[in-house]
């Protein structure tokens, strides 16, 4: 007579739910493992700490900036870099820095919002996808490719064309074509859950498959969601800016840095502060999130023969 | 698909003072009179006969504008294709050989910060640079390919780290395969066991990828034309998407979908031609993956 | 330098040979002896991981990075190929003296090229510069090896053909270089017994044809009592035993060599007769001392 009980599945635990917990416990083992890996990539720290400063200066921008970057000065405009205006003036005479500094906001606020929106998308489809397999499964995924093979760019530009040129349409337009890889990733998770563990049996007993999404799936896809979250930034943040570029987006005198470039180009030739340092801003941003986004890959696959 | 902004075109066009009949003038000329799904009928067949509407902007057939501009954006992308293979290639190869040493990571870095310089940053910079400050190259317009020389690398650069960091794999996953452990037996130099077995193989995913890549190309050329001034179809439909000319729009939309088809298509034949493994009915299934 | 039929060709002494590894140093050879003549097949013989492979890429210097050679020599008619730079040996040693084929087919061929291009490869290297005399000789290269209708094989591409043509396809290719030493690293494992069959045929007339001296790796005894003139037995990184074909199946001396002769089960044996070595080959991070072969020998204990 043993206490445990050979159910149907021949399993030693008596509930779905304790066979979840060991797969958490594997999961946190193996979460602590990737941490430990990551930290080793110096470059990835490099980025992490730049995106912890931005995130920094983004909430606390009132206190940080200089200047009201709404603020115009007519008697100063573009000037040089100088102890009053650190990174110089624009054609307005507003202070560059405080515009940089209140576009980090803006910058990392759309980027997130692009994400979110991409996510949302992505993640749901992967679930229902993985969940459901079959033909369901099948749609979704050429559904998926063909949206891998559309070009950004052009596809945003299109919607934007449908929707206006303001900044929630930008969101969306973009949201509405980057979220295949949250899709691909969460869909692999569902399917490497439902190999492991005995969902698959308990769906066939009849769990309402809504019920096993939330409970079970969510929970446990969480880490990489933010995972692919993470390296889907530097994509949001380049076509936000550059969606910004074309004057398709956050619109002025809101501070936007891909705006600030725009402007910046077209005195360039005698004034290049505002270019530079806006484009600098893009880059190192973009820059921060590539390094974290990499040293992310790398921990969680470090059989890459990479450096 | 983009005319659910519902935006009455003929009204924005032509401003407040619109008569009615200047605006039902407006719809019958541009094909708007007629219920929407009338519309897209219309312009599907108008699609076959090569007529692709009015543009509302330009007041010109769409056609007209979009064939006075291909090629001009299609040298443009030529170039780009050229430069990044050439470097990408190249730096891909070199970081493979000198694996794990400095050099190897420098190109991972430059790579890097390559791909987290958006189009515009970029064709604004060389422009500051090459252009204003060093003089070398002229400053926007079109008057030969040497004008579209400095356009070509803003898209190229970015598009090397791509192509570089794939040769770079690729290369490292192919010397370890058997078949170079026997052209070395054979005694064959350095030089043939690295190029002629190695990278033959090594290149084939790359071709792909290029392949695949040409929409992407062709964005980073709409952004490059209007930064640079040059008159191609890119360009053509970026003015067309700001002044909400849906109808320019939906064109030269559908045309990018058959650059894009046609990249696929030509992905798969080339994977053809160079794998010799692959034959045209699995190779479809293979791309799928 | 004219090699006679007797003459030793390969002499490898007291090799040790070790391979660095993340979970410590693996003494993978540990002084080792073989002396390969001109004219012999010479059969060496071990199961998976003793060392046999290894030994053959010391030879041609192919190892990998993490491997370093502890002492020992190993001549090439006199010159020692381990104090050879890396050019040298490639030019004068690789293909032109020695040559090697190894144990997939598959993989070992180039798929991106035909079968002709490859074989050209070495004959336009060891046999002639002129295009189109090469492209004749690739034609009798296969044909020498038996393959079937030569000119049509040549325009094919490795995955069209079978295993066992493929395998035949590498001696061709090697044959070409006008070595003067095969070595063969488990070539028939991949390949069917009848394929098998066919390929040893194949060796055993070039043999006869061009006085070929072969290193047949293997783990099959029985592929090694068929073809081979003398065999050397190893054993984790250690030679057991060496002896001619014949004297080492009717009485072997070293237990790990008894045990394996013996484990080869006749066809009109039962199962019951079945004998096997007890206990499992050593890791070889920590192998044991002396003799490797003593904890499971009989005589030993």
């Amino acid at each position: 007579m043993s206490d445990e009980e050979e159910s149907f599945f021949g399993t030693k635990s008596d509930t779905l739910a304790e066979e979840i917990d060991d797969l958490k416990k594997k999961e946190t083992s193996q979460l602590e493992l990737v941490w430990k890996r990551f930290k080793r990539n110096k470059l990835a720290l490099l980025g992490a700490g730049i995106i912890l400063s931005l995130i920094f200066v983004a909430i606390f921008a009132p206190f940080i900036a200089p200047y009201d970057p709404l603020q115009t000065h007519p008697d100063r405009i573009r000037e040089d870099p100088s102890r009053e205006h650190l990174l110089g003036t624009d054609q307005v005479g507003r202070d560059t820095l405080s515009r940089l500094i209140f576009g980090t906001r803006i910058a990392l606020f759309i980027g997130l919002l692009i994400v979110a929106v991409s996510g949302s998308i992505g993640v749901t489809l992967g679930l229902i996808a993985g969940t459901y397999g079959g033909w369901v499964d099948e749609i979704i995924m050429r559904t998926v490719d063909t949206f891998l093979s559309f070009p950004v760019l052009i596809f945003a530009l299109a919607i934007s064309v449908a929707l206006g040129t303001g900044l929630y349409p930008v969101i969306i337009a973009t949201g509405l074509i980057i979220w295949t890889e949250f899709a691909r990733v969460t869909r692999g998770e569902v399917l490497s859950i439902k190999k492991e563990t005995y969902i698959e049996s308990a769906m066939a007993i009849g769990e309402k498959k809504g019920n096993i999404i939330l409970r079970y799936f969510l929970p446990n896809i969480l880490p990489s969601i933010v995972v692919v979250a993470t390296i889907q930034m530097p994509a949001a943040l380049l076509y936000s800016a550059t969606l910004n570029f074309l004057g398709i987006g956050a619109q002025p005198p809101v501070p936007s840095w891909g705006q600030m470039v725009r402007r910046g180009s077209e005195f360039m030739q005698f004034y290049p502060y505002l270019a530079l340092f806006a484009s600098l801003a893009i880059v190192i941003t973009v820059l921060g999130f590539n390094f974290i986004g990499d040293g992310l890959r790398d921990a969680l696959d470090p059989v890459r023969g990479g450096s | 698909m983009l005319r659910v902004g519902g935006v009455d075109p003929a009204r924005r066009h032509l401003g407040r003072f619109a008569t009615p009949e200047m605006i039902a003038a407006f719809e019958a000329r541009h094909g708007l009179d007629v219920p929407l799904h009338m519309q897209y009928l219309n312009w599907i067949t108008g699609l076959f006969r090569g007529d692709l509407g009015i543009s509302i902007r330009y007041g010109t057939p769409v056609i007209e504008l979009l064939s006075a501009r291909v090629g001009l954006t299609f040298q443009l992308m030529g170039l780009a294709v050229i430069i990044s293979v050439v470097f990408g290639i190249t730096s891909g190869l070199i970081g493979a050989l000198k694996h794990n040493t400095w050099v190897d990571y420098m190109t991972t870095v430059q790579a890097l910060i390559w791909q987290s310089t958006p189009s515009f940053v970029l064709a604004v910079l060389l422009m500051l640079v090459f252009s204003y400050h060093l003089n070398w190259f002229p400053i926007g317009g079109y008057e030969g390919i040497y004008w579209l020389i400095l356009p070509a690398f803003a898209i190229g650069l970015r598009m090397q780290a791509i192509i570089a960091r794939l040769t770079r794999s690729s290369m490292l996953s192919v010397m370890n395969k058997d078949y170079i452990k026997t052209a070395k037996t054979k005694g064959l130099s350095r030089r043939v066991v690295i190029l002629k077995h190695g990278l033959r193989n090594a290149l084939i995913p790359v071709m792909t990828v290029i392949a695949m890549r040409l929409p992407w190309i062709f964005g980073g050329a709409m952004i490059t034309e209007q930064i640079f001034n040059i008159p191609g179809m890119g360009r053509l439909i970026l003015e067309g998407a700001l002044a909400r000319d849906f109808i320019l729009v939906q064109s030269t939309v559908m045309f990018i979908t058959i650059i894009a088809v046609t990249g696929n298509l030509l992905a798969d034949i080339a994977y053809t031609y160079v794998d010799p493994r692959i034959d045209l009915v699995e190779s479809s299934e293979e791309v799928e993956r | 330098m004219a090699s006679n039929v007797g003459s030793p060709l390969l002499e490898i002494k007291d090799l040790e040979l070790e391979f660095i590894t993340e979970e410590g140093i693996v003494k993978a050879l540990d002084g080792i002896n073989i002396t390969v003549k001109k004219g012999e097949i010479h059969g060496l013989i071990g199961e998976t991981g003793c060392g046999k492979s290894v030994t053959s890429l010391a030879t041609l210097g192919l190892l990998d990075n993490n491997a370093r050679i502890r002492g020992g020599e190993i001549l090439y008619r006199g010159i020692n190929l381990l104090k050879l730079d890396e050019n040298t040996l490639r030019k004068k040693i690789r293909g032109n003296e020695i040559s090697m084929i190894f144990q997939n087919p598959s993989t070992s061929l180039n798929p991106v090229y035909n079968i002709g291009n490859q074989v050209r490869e070495s004959i336009l290297l060891y046999q002639t510069k002129d295009k189109m005399e090469a492209s004749r000789l690739v034609l009798s290269e296969l044909d020498r090896v038996k393959l079937p209708d030569p000119e049509d094989i040549s325009t094919k591409y490795p995955h069209e053909l079978s295993g066992g043509m493929k395998q035949r396809v590498m001696i061709a290719m090697m044959l070409a270089c006008k070595s003067n030493l095969l070595i063969a690293d488990e070539p028939t494992t991949a390949l069917d017994v009848s394929i098998q069959a066919q390929f040893l045929k194949v060796l055993e007339e070039l043999k006869e044809s061009e006085d070929l001296s072969i290193l047949y790796i293997t783990h099959d005894m029985a592929v090694v009592s068929e073809i081979c003139d003398v065999v050397t037995v190893m054993y984790g990184g250690q030679i057991a035993e060496t002896a001619p074909v014949d004297v080492l199946f009717k009485n072997p001396s070293h237990p790990y060599a008894k045990g394996l002769i013996y484990s080869v089960p006749g066809v009109m044996q039962s199962i019951e007769d079945f004998e096997t070595i007890p206990g499992t080959v050593p890791r070889l991070i920590n192998p044991p001392t002396g003799c490797r072969f003593h904890p499971r020998c009989e005589v030993c204990r």
